[in-house]
């Protein structure tokens, strides 16, 4: 641990805070530590390697319709064949294939429905916990509004209102999921501006923009990260749901809760149409929650307490 | 506010000049008009939501309608008036009890949802059970026995119970021990047989949570000071991990079975279209998939409507069994 701490000859207390890369260097090692942690983000990691490079993962072409080959069940099964290794739809087509394309719904929605809250979230939740007063009360007024009905009835009504298409789920995501952020980011400014080193800046004249963005912003990121992980696999969780009632990308897009709704006509009979899109989701939410566990005992020391 | 104040505190009238004071005053008070406001809130939401895409008209016929039946439609549902006379007119027909009709099954939407309601009280209210059954004895084992394999258990079935869709889980379970294994019932209503499978699926993800929050929340008295307390005047262990202890812990519990329990209300959505149930959850799949927007925005004004009752209720029963709460402020 000698690259944590600089110390320069004759002034012997000078603390230099550590770099970016020796914090990372940090985190990894702590991360090789926990392995449930470790095993949560290589799981997800690899999620997100299938949704990228899926045209080139995939064996086969995710729509390509073969009727020979039709409702073929999982290879391990007595009349499953290798060229198809999870089986074939109704229609013939591969499902490995398909849940691997399937991915691209996943984290699309996932990734930028949590940028968007993130982003909306951040900059209502610093203007409240930063001006207080009217601002405060309205905000906390409309967070608390959309907080009370249960998240999974509004994003349905707001989705069967608007429509089927990516985009508009990755906003209805992005705008619903917003107040959660808001509110996390208006406590976490309260906090910060109550404690000593943010008083201990302005006694010394520090401007406001300079206790923001040097003081307020950087005490924000773990808290952020964190929430951000759980809200993500939340948001994928939510659209596979969404999915499977007709309401989030059309039929025609390969996605884990489709091959549900499609798997779910033929269950009693063919059931590994069901069977592996469902665990695609489970596994990839398991993945988030552990890993966002490991971050927030990492990144949050006030429940590194409670474990 | 002031008809509001009358049927809340009659008796305390004379005795404070002001009335409004009183309420901010007094925590339950406050909470119960903070619950109005909002209602009125998510009433208003709800209307204004239908209404951002433009033209609601043409949202709620059938995709081939002619240009004929959506101005019928928009004459009928007063579309062609200007929002505000809308909004008021919405407002009062929502207090005096009418929440307008459904096209797809030509009734008031109220009596749909009152008839349809009583089955999905008692599949949620199933599920709440076997969650906290199983959860909570779990969660007390593990966070009393951190490390060992009750707690291992515990964190596996804390994380297993949020990551497993409800809807999956109810496809599998019809398959196996419907289908396979021929143990219970594969669809519908009748017997407590048909409760058993939906149940448990709906139950899931709040068992989750509440295994983790009982496990956290008991490994975090056990280092109270009053737990030492007790220990070191020499009760015996058992009565400490009983009295001082589970108990303590499982107050965290209180403020989540409500949230938990409106979240079942939701995710009943799933599991009674999926298990052929006639409840509220299957009629706001068929209202979504039918564009029957009364009955969608009924529903929704409904739930959010017993979400707040139950928020209400939650935070009431916190602060007569926590003290902290209701002075807290």
């Amino acid at each position: 641990m000698a690259d944590e701490q600089i110390v320069i000859e004759g002034l012997s207390d000078v603390y230099v805070a550590p770099t970016l890369g020796v914090r990372l260097r940090r985190l990894g090692r702590l991360l090789w530590r926990d392995k449930t942690g470790m095993i949560g983000l290589l799981i997800f990691l690899t999620v997100v390697f299938a949704a990228v490079f899926a045209d080139l993962i995939a064996p086969v072409d995710p729509n390509l319709q073969d009727l020979r080959s039709a409702k073929l069940p999982e290879a391990w099964a007595d009349s499953g064949s290798w060229s198809h290794v999870l089986g074939t739809d109704d229609l013939g087509r591969d499902i490995l294939s398909r849940i691997i394309h399937g991915a691209r719904v996943s984290i699309t929605v996932g990734f930028f429905g949590v940028l968007v809250a993130m982003s909306i979230g951040m900059l209502l939740g610093m203007l409240a916990g930063y001006f207080r007063g009217w601002v405060d009360s309205a905000l906390s007024a409309v967070i608390n509004l959309i907080l009370s009905v249960p998240y999974l009835v509004f994003v349905i009504v707001i989705a069967a209102i608007f429509g089927r298409s990516l985009f508009n789920v990755v906003l209805i995501f992005g705008i619903t999921d917003a107040p959660i952020f808001a509110r996390l980011t208006r406590g976490e400014v309260l906090r910060i501006r109550e404690s000593g080193y943010a008083e201990a800046a302005e006694s010394i004249g520090a401007s406001q923009p300079r206790i923001l963005f040097r003081h307020v912003l950087p005490n924000l990121v773990g808290p952020l990260v964190t929430l951000a992980t759980f809200e993500m696999s939340a948001m994928i969780f939510y659209e596979s749901g969404l999915s499977f009632l007709g309401l989030s990308v059309p039929p025609s897009v390969p996605s884990w809760g489709n091959m549900l709704t499609f798997g779910r006509q033929y269950l009693t009979v063919y059931p590994w149409m069901s069977i592996y899109p469902g665990i695609a989701i489970a596994l990839t939410a398991l993945s988030m929650n552990l890993f966002g566990d490991w971050l927030r005992d990492v990144l949050d020391p006030r429940v590194r307490r409670s474990r | 506010m002031s008809s509001l104040t009358d049927s809340v505190a009659p008796a305390a009238r004379s005795a404070v000049p002001n009335p409004l004071a009183r309420i901010a005053r007094n925590y339950y008070l406050r909470r119960v008009a903070q619950s109005i406001a909002l209602m009125f809130g998510v009433i208003i939401i709800v209307f204004m939501l239908v209404r951002l895409t433009g033209d609601p008209a043409s949202l709620m016929v059938a995709r081939e309608a002619d240009a004929e039946q959506i101005a019928e439609i928009r004459e009928i549902y007063g579309f062609d008036k200007p929002v505000v006379e809308q909004l008021t007119t919405y407002l009062g027909d929502v207090v005096t009890g009418d929440l307008g009709r459904s096209f797809l099954y030509r009734d008031s939407t109220l009596e749909l949802i009152v008839s349809r309601f009583p089955d999905t009280l008692i599949l949620a209210a199933t599920a709440l059970a076997f969650a906290l059954i199983i959860a909570v004895p779990l969660g007390v084992a593990g966070g009393s026995n951190p490390g060992r394999p009750i707690d291992k258990l515990a964190r596996f079935v804390g994380v297993l119970g949020q990551v497993t869709p409800s809807f999956w889980l109810i496809m599998l379970l019809i398959v196996y021990v419907g289908v396979k294994w021929g143990l219970l019932p594969t669809n519908g209503v009748g017997t407590w047989k048909h409760l058993v499978l939906p149940a448990f699926a709906l139950s899931v993800g709040a068992m989750g949570q509440f295994v983790r929050l009982t496990r956290s929340a008991v490994l975090e008295v056990r280092n109270e000071d009053f737990v030492r307390t007790a220990r070191s005047k020499g009760l015996a262990r058992r009565a400490v991990a009983r009295r001082h202890i589970t108990r303590n812990a499982l107050l965290s519990l209180v403020s989540v079975v409500g949230v938990q329990f409106t979240y079942m209300l939701g995710g009943s959505i799933y599991i009674e279209s999926i298990y052929a149930r006639p409840g509220l959850g299957q009629l706001l799949d068929a209202a979504v998939r039918a564009r029957d927007f009364p009955l969608v925005q009924a529903i929704t004004i409904f739930i959010a409507g017993f979400t707040i009752i139950m928020n209400l209720v939650t935070d009431v029963l916190y602060g007569l069994l926590d003290p902290r709460i209701r002075h807290g402020g």
